[in-house]
């Protein structure tokens, strides 16, 4: 009978446990996601080989997670309470034996939870494939040895959500049976938790601001703290970002409720909910950062290795092809390129020498490139005869394909004639490295290769593009899909935790609302103040979140020569989806408060 | 002569909808109310009270006839002039209170006033006045949770009666009182109807209660069933009598 009244009990709030539920799936899975990178070593290897502490990076990266995991499930626990104390507050006072409700609290909770974890990890499994083929195929990059099925992850999963679950099991059957049913049955009606007193406050903050300026201060000198970096500042930056909004945001609120800005329309029931509710808020808002500062610093990195790619292939020398003998097809091929500049020589091969005619460089002198990092430019500059006959290198590099281990020699017109064998041409130039250029670009490095002498492609590197595809990208594409998708992944984490967070308010909320409006507040304010109060959980983590992340950028300098560079870009592609994410949430949420209104 | 703040014609309301099951909750109702008096609406449960109550409040529109207020059909009232309306010129008080759990009886109180854009000085002021009046003053700073049932319903008078309402609706504002308490409340109504002039209109059960109105509206299955007048000399226990002889007869 009991057992019945308590699958009644679920069947009547569906939505509310469809969003619990949804909540869960989304955690347990992106959880997954992270763990398929995290526990799988050889991957990480084989890609991360130049951020010589990957391992450590994803280790601190997976209790981080864990972490965040805690407070998700705790919150989600809460949830499951506040739903069902009622319920079963309400079966005790009907004669149900304290033993009995224990046991159907501690059989939902198990259930909730195993079911949520191995759906969990099934949407997990399909999410990492299709991030792999989309990630991998629309940037053109490689994670090899990388397994969207992992058993390991798999494993870590179930044992993280399965042992949290087995906590809250037992934490509510304790609660349940501990608590008297008339608490259980008025506990709907919380009371604001006292404040503590304003001393306490500024110690926290303060403690707080110290916290943030060590974790800080540890990622600017990286080089002197090496391996402790991370894990030093990981601690300090999510306690510090935890005590500065649990001290300045609750006095800030409470300071705001004070002033006459309060009495006006409906901005003291806003801060009368904010206050009401801002010991869950502060952590979640520390959550929400982390999140936001991982996300937002994983693609800004990943987009950053990609920019790097480009850069440190253009950096290589001043020619996109050095092409020896052009064949017709190479030549009309060229002829579809946007061409900056372009050179052609003659020469010959006799001995062990490649030999090159020096008025030809005088007439078209040979150039070679300069980088400046803080610009992230390149500059060309014209190498005079003499300079190259001093240094024939920038020269020699091209040569060794077709001609291994041969001198290049620079000789006057006059010798050059007098040289023995056949006369040939090298053509050299810089064309616009553009994404319609790819195809036949490839094509002419193709067509080169095939002539070269040498039997790894990497020895037979004709210039930039070459240099960009068979050097370059395999070293950074490992990393840029590793930024890319622990970057999608927390943003999918952080959109999970805002949005349960946010929902499992709104149900409370409904009841407020409708008093509100029985009182004769316009629809127009009530919209108002629900767009006020959310957008104050999303502000809140922006804009803290965004130091964190201007500031640890810092980490990268060494692999990421410059962080800052572009990072507009990813800053503004994740300013728009944060906000259409806001308005989407506030949507939903108007929906479900106002809907009877 | 008074003139008519409430005044009720042909009310009907019939509950879902054309497909579904109908209950006519209401069957032609008509009535009024003047100025400055106090009605209580009584009737035996599911007669029809909170039906018709909330029809006079704006919470719910009737299925067809008219209820002016003030000479204002409010059947025509949509979106931001019916907010208005209610914020300008109705109280309630509900059986469950109804505070915000998150405000404090301070600003519970004030709410109304924000919402009309009074000046935070004023606000208090007359959160002040209010509040010693309905003798409350010491209450001001605590949470709904930290107040009794009582305590509650006074805060939740004086939140209803901040603004100056035309009229103030109860729907068993007692209810959920004790003995001691009610009469504290009703004490409390009867003195804001005579001295402030508020106009009140109260759903209730109890005949005490009933006692301390003016004129009481009884309601049978959904229609006005009887009148009853309290003369000008009669004192309560007195009234209280005839209403209980009343009801008596009435269940019969
Ligand atoms: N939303 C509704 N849908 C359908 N029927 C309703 C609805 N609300 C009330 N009724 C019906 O209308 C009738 C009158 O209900 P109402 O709530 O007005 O009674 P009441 O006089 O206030 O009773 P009580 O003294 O118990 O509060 C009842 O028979 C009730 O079942
Ligand atoms: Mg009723």
């Amino acid at each position: 009978m009991l057992q019945k009244l308590a699958v009644n009990g679920i069947k009547n709030r569906w939505k509310d446990y469809l969003v619990l539920f949804s909540g869960l799936v989304i955690s347990s899975s992106i959880f997954y996601l992270f763990e398929t990178l995290s526990t799988n070593g050889r991957y990480l290897k084989e890609n991360g080989a130049i951020v010589s502490m990957i391992g450590y990076i994803f280790a601190f990266g997976s209790i981080l997670l864990t972490l965040i995991t805690l407070v998700y499930i705790n919150y989600a626990n809460n949830f499951l309470l506040s739903m069902r104390q009622r319920d079963y507050g309400l079966f005790m006072m009907l004669g149900a034996r304290k033993g009995k409700i224990g046991q159907l609290i501690w059989i939902e909770t198990m259930l909730i939870g195993f079911l949520s974890t191995v759906v969990g990890v099934i949407v997990g499994i399909v999410l990492s494939t299709g991030m792999q083929n989309i990630v991998i195929k629309s940037l053109g990059l490689t994670a090899r040895y990388y397994a969207p099925i992992w058993w390991k992850a798999i494993l870590w999963t179930f044992i993280l959500y399965l042992g949290l679950f087995f906590l809250a099991a037992i934490y509510n059957t304790f609660l349940m049976t501990r608590k008297p049913a008339l608490k259980l049955l008025k506990s709907q009606q919380k009371a604001a938790k006292k404040q503590l007193p304003m001393w306490m406050q500024f110690i926290q903050a303060l403690i707080g601001i110290i916290l943030l300026t060590i974790g800080y201060g540890v990622i600017q000198n990286a080089v002197k703290y090496g391996s402790k970096t991370i894990p030093i500042s990981l601690f300090t930056i999510t306690f510090g970002t935890f005590f500065v909004f649990n001290s300045i945001v609750t006095v800030g609120i409470s300071l705001l409720r004070k002033t006459n800005l309060a009495k006006k329309n409906l901005n003291g029931f806003t801060l009368g909910q904010l206050e009401f509710r801002v010991h869950d808020y502060t952590k979640i808002l520390t959550v929400v950062t982390m999140l936001l500062a991982l996300a937002l610093g994983a693609i800004t990195t990943g987009i950053g290795f990609n920019n790097i790619t480009d850069k440190t292939a253009e950096a290589q020398s001043a020619y996109t092809f050095g092409l020896f003998q052009p064949t017709s097809k190479q030549r009309t091929l060229i002829k579809k390129l946007d061409i900056e500049q372009q050179s052609s020589y003659s020469y010959k091969v006799s001995g062990n020498a490649v030999y090159f005619e020096e008025t030809q460089f005088e007439k078209q002198p040979f150039q070679t490139v300069k980088f400046n990092s803080k610009s992230f430019t390149s500059s060309y500059a014209k190498l005079s005869v003499a300079e190259l006959k001093k240094d024939s290198y920038p020269l020699q590099k091209f040569t060794e394909s077709i001609q291994p281990n041969r001198q290049v020699v620079l000789v006057d017109a006059q010798k050059f004639t007098a040289i023995q064998g056949q006369q040939q041409t090298a053509l050299f130039f810089r064309a616009k490295d553009t994404p319609d250029a790819q195809s036949i670009l490839s094509q002419i490095s193709n067509l080169e290769y095939a002539k070269s002498k040498q039997k790894d492609r990497t020895d037979a590197i004709q210039g930039n593009y070459d240099a960009k595809i068979y050097v370059v990208k395999p070293l950074y594409s490992g990393l840029e899909f590793m930024g890319i998708f622990l970057g999608i992944a927390f943003l999918a984490m952080l959109a999970s935790c805002l949005m349960f967070k946010i929902l499992s308010g709104a149900f409370e909320d409904v009841r407020r609302y409708s008093m509100l409006a029985k009182l004769g507040v316009r629809k127009s304010l009530l919209q108002g103040a629900i767009a006020k109060e959310i957008g104050i959980l999303f502000v809140l983590p922006a804009v803290v979140g965004v130091v964190h992340v201007l500031i640890g950028l810092n980490l990268f300098k060494g692999i990421l020569i410059n962080p800052y560079y572009g990072i507009w870009l990813p800053f503004t592609i994740f300013a728009v989806l944060y906000l259409l994410y806001y308005f989407i949430v506030l949507f939903m949420y108007q929906r479900i408060v106002l809907k009877k209104i | 002569m008074q003139e008519t703040i409430i005044e009720v014609n042909n009310l009907r309301k019939i509950y879902g909808k054309k497909n579904e099951k109908q209950y006519e909750a209401l069957k032609a109702v008509n009535f009024s109310v003047k100025d400055g008096e106090f009605v209580g609406i009584m009737g035996a449960s599911g007669s029809g009270k909170t039906t018709l109550l909330n029809m006079l409040a704006t919470f719910d529109k009737p299925t067809s006839g008219s209820v002016k207020i003030k000479g204002e059909e409010i059947a025509k009232l949509k979106g931001n002039a019916l907010a208005d309306f209610r914020a300008s010129r109705i109280g309630f008080i509900f059986q469950d209170f109804n505070l915000l759990e998150n405000l404090t009886a301070a600003e519970n109180i004030g709410l109304p006033l924000s919402l009309q854009g009074v000046s935070a000085k004023r606000i208090d002021a007359i959160i002040t006045k209010v509040a010693s009046e309905l003798g409350i003053f010491e209450l001001l700073k605590k949470y709904p949770s930290e107040l009794s049932g009582g305590q509650k319903q006074r805060v939740a008078c004086a939140r209803a009666l901040v603004h100056n309402p035309a009229i103030l609706f109860g729907d068993e504002p007692t209810g959920a009182l004790d003995s001691k308490s009610a009469r504290e409340l009703l004490e409390l109504m009867s003195e804001v109807n005579k001295n402030m002039g508020t106009s009140i209109l109260m759903v209730t059960h109890d005949a005490f209660s009933a006692s301390f109105c003016k004129r009481i509206i009884f309601i049978k299955d959904g229609r006005i069933e009887r009148e009853l007048i309290r003369e000008d000399n009669q004192n309560r226990s007195n009234f209280y009598q005839e209403v209980l002889d009343l009801l008596g007869t009435f269940e019969q």
